[in-house]
């Protein structure tokens, strides 16, 4: 079975380079806009890692992230946070928050896919 | 806080063993060690031993700096939490801890002031390519592009990139105008920041790197506007729209380089607008105490030690205060951090004082002013104190006198604002209609700046639409048409605004074609709104555009063609006791003059007297008064009583009879002549007396007498008598019935 794999970023270019990036892997990937989509989804579709912006409207990523958190069947999935330059301070707050990674923007398809391999082979470890 | 205690040398132990069984980076344990610290932060905040907590601080800011990737040298953290775990070792033993942390603080702290370092991050980029954010300074102006030899797919993501930065943009400008009206519309600032944001980002992965410098320079100011280190003025509104133009600008014009393979850099420069971002970064950061000054007063440092210091930053200006302080032993690093902290918590906020009032609250003061005014011109013509000869009393009045019209112009100019707001969403309205027409049109405002009653503001934003609508849809003609008639193929709407003795006026213009006199008559008479032989003056004939169910279009538009016309609009501003004129010559373009009370709760009006009865005249319907002679007077069969003035007879009124009263003077030579216009028609309305004119305070007749016809509303009179207002639009229907 594919792995699934959820992107939640407002940009839908950002979502796309995401997309282009796991082409030449296994991967379903499923997409949200902001973080009311993004809990919806990740409730209904239970993803193996989730690639989740910061900035984002109706619900920004902290917020998505902190809600993730409380629920105890999602609490454990891993999570990529991307940031911006300018959100810096937020890179240590959603890090306290327990991510298991993170990406300052923009990278390369390849620091990705490194790291995303790096979370789900662990994922599914565990 | 947690309700028990926590173990802080338990934390301080996790955290060490966390530090050495990590390999490489390892954010879920990072994240951890920070909430460790953060603990510990939190446990010792009742500390005596303020050492001990500087300490946990400094390692706090160290491991943040490891989380952000700006350093891999975990040496100091762990030589820092070897201090932490002995130094909390004799706080237990109660005994003191010696060693000097000044090196140590300094190690995990002075790093943290410097400039972030760009270290490639280990093991973890090895197989990562370590991402180079473009941090070399864009002097030049010569930016990273795409590659222009793009595939399928980069021209697909190019693609959506444009189109959701233009959607993005379009969303800036109308939360802008909403943040002008609001400054505090957080969910405006928020909008505009992540557009800003998402180019920023975006543009980013696809190298555009002059759109993800500009973007990312207003993103920064957008940032010091969110936190509030920046109100929002004029000044950076303008910058804002600015940057989204110039963003707009660059971003649309990508497509076409695309498509012939050209440089995908925009050659645009964007300098002079990054320039102006600069120096509003620049004002507000100036605005921040100098770390000396705060140390100074802390108490920290002497005044000779500040100068000293100074005066070595003098010879090397690279150097930092707070490192030459500490240097010579001026300060301890701890000092300086506080001072910097302090500098860092205490932005000198520019923010003006302002309190949110209430428009009700707002408009009950304006009336109460006015009644209070009333009431001091009462007291004035009162005979007991006219007849005063205290001369003490006098002064005192005339004190009051001062102080009351003061309060009045006060009040008033609390609710007036620039017209600028509505203006603005006219240029959002001409450039929607210029795409739908496929019209070239350019829009020209004047007096932006000019203010009016908030309320009449709001009121007249529908009304301009529909002129502005007409003006680009009837008045303007295709470029082709233009080229012909040799103008310029770029039609101009011109909008302005200006005072004029107590109005404001507000002109929509345009240069097209003019109104078609034969055109106009014919419709109305297809349309029944006049005789087919009725013989009209031009003026008269323009106004029938203003007549309900008129409609010069020969085929309904996608703008215009709403089912509403320009009855809607006369309506509108004659709600606002204002009245609208076409000025037009065929060839030449329209100009709709909209003249407008500064307020809506006080009008200049003219005082008149007919009988014992006195009425106000809104000033802005009078053209003439003048005695009447017998030779101006005549009867004609079937049309009344007519006065003959300015080589035209005009139809006469009575103004006691039109209102049942006692009949005052009966000789016609007694009576005064006041010539009105309403609808471009004419009436002259028969008195006995001008009384002056006055600049009245607008009250409404209430409920029960609201439907009276031919009054508008009443007002207090100096005497305390009450007068009652004329209302035009009324009395053209009484005489006509």
């Amino acid at each position: 079975m594919p792995l699934k794999v959820l992107t939640v970023d407002d940009s839908i270019t950002i979502r796309k380079i995401v997309r282009k990036a796991f082409i030449p892997y296994n991967v379903n990937i499923i997409e949200a806009e902001n973080g009311v989509e993004g809990l919806a989804t990740a409730n209904k579709e239970k993803p193996d890692l989730i690639i989740l912006d910061i900035t984002m409207p109706i619900m920004c990523g902290i917020e998505m992230l902190s809600k993730l958190k409380e629920e105890k069947n999602l609490k454990d999935i891993p999570i990529i946070m991307l940031t911006a330059e300018s959100g810096r301070s937020k890179v240590t707050e959603v890090i306290r928050m327990g991510i298991r990674d993170y990406m300052v923007k923009p990278f390369k398809a390849n620091e990705l896919i490194a790291r995303a391999k790096k979370l789900v082979r662990l994922a599914n470890s565990q | 806080m947690t309700d028990k205690p926590i173990d802080i040398g338990k934390k301080i132990e996790e955290i060490a063993l966390n530090l050495i069984t990590m390999e490489g980076e390892d954010i879920p344990i990072i994240g951890d060690m920070l909430n460790g610290l953060k603990d510990i932060a939190s446990a010792c905040n009742g500390f005596e031993e303020t050492n001990f907590k500087d300490l946990v601080d400094a390692l706090y800011f160290y491991l943040e700096k490891i989380a952000l990737r700006e350093t891999v040298d975990f040496q100091p953290l762990e030589t820092g939490l070897e201090h932490l775990q002995r130094y909390y070792q004799c706080i237990g033993n109660q005994t003191d801890y010696t060693i000097n942390l000044t090196p140590i603080l300094k190690t995990l702290g002075a790093q943290a002031q410097g400039p972030p370092e760009q270290v490639a991050n280990g093991q973890e980029q090895t197989d990562a390519d370590s991402c180079q954010t473009s941090q070399e300074p864009f002097s030049s102006e010569t930016f990273n592009s795409p590659d222009p030899n793009l595939n399928d797919e980069d021209r697909e993501i190019i693609n959506d990139f444009i189109s959701e930065s233009l959607e993005g943009l379009a969303i800036v400008e109308v939360s802008l105008i909403d943040l002008e009206q609001n400054p505090d519309d957080k969910e405006s600032i928020n909008a505009i920041f992540r557009c800003f944001h998402t180019i920023k980002g975006v543009s980013s992965f696809l190298e555009f790197m002059r759109i993800n410098h500009l973007a990312h320079e207003a993103e920064n100011l957008l940032e010091k506007i969110r936190c509030r280190d920046l109100t929002i003025n004029e000044e950076i509104t303008d910058i804002i729209l600015d940057s989204m133009d110039l963003l707009k600008r660059l971003i649309s014009r990508i497509p076409q380089a695309m498509e012939t393979g050209a440089c995908l850099d925009i050659g645009l420069n964007i300098a002079p607008l990054v320039k102006r971002i600069e120096q509003i970064h620049d004002q507000t950061e100036l605005s921040q105490q100098p770390v000396g000054q705060i140390m100074l007063n802390q108490g920290s440092i002497t005044k000779d030690d500040l100068n000293s210091a100074l005066e070595i930053q003098k010879q090397n200006p690279q150097a930092k205060l707070g490192e030459i302080l500490i240097e010579h032993e001026a300060a301890s690093s701890k000092q300086v951090m506080a001072a910097i902290r302090t500098q860092k918590k205490s932005p000198a906020r520019t923010r003006e004082l302002q309190v949110k009032v209430d428009t009700d609250k707002l408009d009950t003061l304006v009336d109460l002013t006015g009644e209070l005014v009333i009431a001091q011109a009462m007291l004035r013509q009162h005979p007991y104190v006219q007849s005063l000869t205290d001369q003490r009393l006098v002064h005192t009045l005339g004190q009051l006198n001062q102080i009351t019209s003061g309060l009045q112009k006060m009040s008033m100019s609390l609710r007036m604002v620039p017209i600028k707001s509505a203006f603005q969403k006219m240029i959002r309205l001409v450039r929607d209609l210029t795409r739908h027409s496929g019209k070239n049109v350019q829009l020209l405002m004047e007096g932006e700046d000019t203010e009016i009653d908030r309320n009449v503001v709001d009121e007249l934003y529908e009304p301009m639409v529909h002129m502005i609508r007409n003006c680009v849809d009837h008045g303007l003609e295709s470029c082709e048409d233009r080229i012909k008639a040799g103008k310029e193929p770029t039609g101009k709407i011109g909008l302005k605004a200006y005072h004029r003795g107590g109005n404001i006026i507000v002109e929509i213009s345009d240069d097209g074609k003019g109104l078609d006199k034969n055109n106009i008559l014919k419709n109305a008479i297809s349309k029944g709104l006049i005789d087919q032989d009725a013989r009209l003056p031009d003026n008269e004939i323009y106004n029938l555009i203003f007549q309900p169910g008129f409609s010069t279009a020969n085929q309904v538009s996608e703008i215009s063609g709403r089912g509403v016309g320009m009855d809607v609009v006369k309506k509108g501003i004659e709600t606002l006791r204002g009245r609208v004129d076409i000025n037009t010559s065929p060839g030449m373009g329209s100009t709709f003059v909209i003249r407008l009370p500064l307020t809506l709760a006080i009008i200049e009006g003219m005082l008149v007297r007919t009988g014992n009865e006195r009425y106000i005249i809104p000033a802005l319907s009078i053209i003439e008064s003048f005695r009447l002679t017998p030779e101006q007077y005549f009867t004609v069969e079937g049309k009344g009583e007519l006065i003959y003035s300015r080589g035209a007879l005009i139809p006469m009124v009575r103004l006691d009879r039109l209102f049942n009263l006692e009949p005052g003077e009966n000789d016609i030579s007694d009576k005064i002549a006041v010539t009105l216009e309403h609808d471009g028609k004419r009436m002259c309305l028969l008195l006995d007396e001008l009384l002056g004119k006055e600049e009245i305070v607008i009250k409404s007749m209430g409920e029960r007498m609201k439907d009276v016809k031919g009054i508008a509303g009443g007002a207090i009179l100096g005497d305390g008598k009450v007068g009652l207002i004329i209302d035009m639009a009324g009395i053209w229907n009484l005489t006509m019935n």
